[in-house]
Order: structure tokens, then C-alpha cells, then sequence
């Protein structure tokens, strides 16, 4: 039985290490474009879902509670039953957004019956309503993991 | 003949072929899930300025001067509106207004059209009544 030389084990595992270290770089890869993909669905739900939840709401507002050429990162107006609504920023956690009714501070990073979160990757958001127009522009920017998604919309308040 | 006979260099290199072919699907499936990523979010970004567009067009008054001339009446046609840039995307939007199927005066059919790069489109169509 003939015994492999030193330069026979060199080369097979020279082999074996570029194969093991292509083969980990294959797998990381397709973990991290994984983990990519996922945020991204994430991000996309997250979105679709913060501005379904805002314009079925505003849809249902009085429309003279938002004033003409209102153009800031946040709003505040009245719902169908007359309850003021505000959606703004967390001021402690700036990556929330919150639905807060009635007065007070409007924190949902601190447990509260009036306040909720609508969304955990705001980046930026801007409420619009344009001099003479009878709706009301929302545009706003989710980040998750180094993507970012923009959405804008317009809904006009009905009531 | 001998059993313990060394891998040929045709079946070597069909093995490789076969790893790579294997390795390339792996890495096709995830480029094809991103691009279908992708498209979502820019179908969805467009889902969103067609309702922008159909609340901007929520009055009847406001399809009147589409146009250009308030008071004549909702007159059919193709018209072109302002473009509007998301996520790096320029969007272009159409409204189409055509007869609805009864008392085409007062009932219209009012079609958004949204598209984008590479004849990429969606539609999304009311019907706006006057009575």
C-alpha cells in the first residue's frame, strides 16, 4: 500500500480550504441577502400598513380641524365623534411613530391607554395640506437596516 | 479492471459543472427575490399616488376643469398630469375620463394611469357621479 507524499496532503488540502472558504462565503452571502430580503418585506408591510392605517382614519376627519397650508412633521385633527387625534414623532424614541387622542404628551415608547404605535421605522414624515385643496398629503420615509422605502399618499378628509 | 481507478478529468470537471449549476440556482432564486421585492415596492409606491391622484379628483368640480375650463361639463379625454419622484423613481400620471355605462353626462368613468421605468404601469378606475 503506497502512502500519499507530503506534496499529495498539501495540495488536497489546499483544495479542501479554498472549496470550505468558498463554500462559507456562499453561505454567508446568501444569509446576509436573506436577512436583506426580510427587512425589506418588513419594511414594505410596515409601510403599506402605517399608510392604510393614517388615510382610513383622516378619510373619516373633520376637515376644517386641519388648517389650510399645514405643513409639518406632524398633525393633529378631529376625528368623525369629535376626539382630537395627533400623529407625531415619540420625542424620546425618534424612530416612533404615535397616534395619541386627547390632550397630553404624545409617548408611545411609554406605556399609556391614549397613545399607540403605528410604526418603529420612521426616518422622516411630513403632513401637507396645500393652500385651497380639501385633502390632506402624507409623505413619509421607513429605514430598517440600511434600506429605505418613501411612500407618499393623499386622502381627503370626508366628514 | 481495475476498481480502485482514479475520477477521469471528464467526470471531474461534469462534477464541478454540476456544484456550480447547483451553487448558481441558490444565488438566481435570491437575485429573483430581490427584483421581486423591488417591483413590489414600486407597485405599491404607485398603488399609493393612484389613490393620491383619485382623492385629488374627488370632486366633481375638480374634474370639470381638468381641462382647463371650469362649468362646461366633465368632458372625456386623456390628460396628462404632473409627474411626481419616489424612492429615486419618477412616476408620470394620467387621468382618462370616458363615458359610464348609463347617463354618460352625469356618471363618468374616471381611470388613473401610473407608469414608470421600463413601460411598467397599473390602473386603477372609479366611476364619479353627478347626482
Amino acid at each position: 500500500m503506497k502512502s500519499f507524499t507530503l506534496i499529495e496532503i498539501m495540495i488536497a488540502s489546499a483544495i479542501f480550504a479554498l472549496i470550505s472558504l468558498m463554500m462559507g462565503g456562499i453561505f454567508i452571502s446568501t444569509q446576509e441577502a436573506q436577512k436583506r430580503q426580510r427587512d425589506k418585506i418588513e419594511l414594505l408591510e410596515e409601510a403599506n400598513w402605517a399608510m392604510e392605517f393614517m388615510c382610513n382614519e383622516l378619510r373619516q376627519a373633520q376637515l376644517n380641524s386641519i388648517p389650510l397650508n399645514w405643513n409639518r412633521d406632524f398633525i393633529r385633527f378631529r376625528s368623525r365623534t369629535g376626539s382630537i387625534i395627533r400623529y407625531q414623532r415619540d420625542p424620546l424614541q425618534n424612530s416612533l411613530l404615535c397616534r395619541c387622542e386627547g390632550g397630553g404628551g404624545c409617548r408611545c415608547s411609554l406605556p399609556a391607554s391614549n397613545t399607540a404605535q403605528i410604526t418603529q421605522y420612521i426616518s422622516n414624515i411630513n403632513f401637507q395640506r396645500p393652500a385651497g385643496k380639501n385633502f390632506v398629503i402624507i409623505t413619509f420615509t421607513l429605514q430598517k437596516g440600511g434600506y429605505s422605502y418613501t411612500l407618499q399618499s393623499s386622502v381627503r378628509p370626508r366628514n | 479492471m481495475n476498481s480502485k481507478k482514479a475520477l477521469s478529468l471528464i467526470e471531474v470537471a461534469l462534477s464541478l459543472l454540476i456544484l456550480i449549476l447547483i451553487i448558481g440556482g441558490v444565488l438566481g432564486i435570491f437575485s429573483y427575490g430581490f427584483s421581486v421585492i423591488k417591483n413590489s415596492a414600486e407597485k405599491l409606491t404607485a398603488l399609493n399616488l393612484a389613490r393620491y391622484t383619485l382623492e385629488e379628483y374627488f370632486d366633481w368640480g375638480k374634474l370639470d376643469e381638468v381641462d382647463g375650463s371650469l362649468s362646461d361639463g366633465v368632458n372625456n379625454g386623456v390628460y396628462t398630469l404632473s409627474s411626481i419622484s419616489v424612492n429615486g423613481i419618477s412616476y408620470n400620471r394620467t387621468l382618462i375620463i370616458q363615458d359610464g355605462p348609463v347617463n354618460p353626462t352625469e356618471l363618468k368613468e374616471v381611470i388613473v394611469n401610473i407608469s414608470w421605468g421600463g413601460g411598467k404601469f397599473i390602473n386603477v378606475a372609479t366611476l364619479k357621479a353627478n347626482y
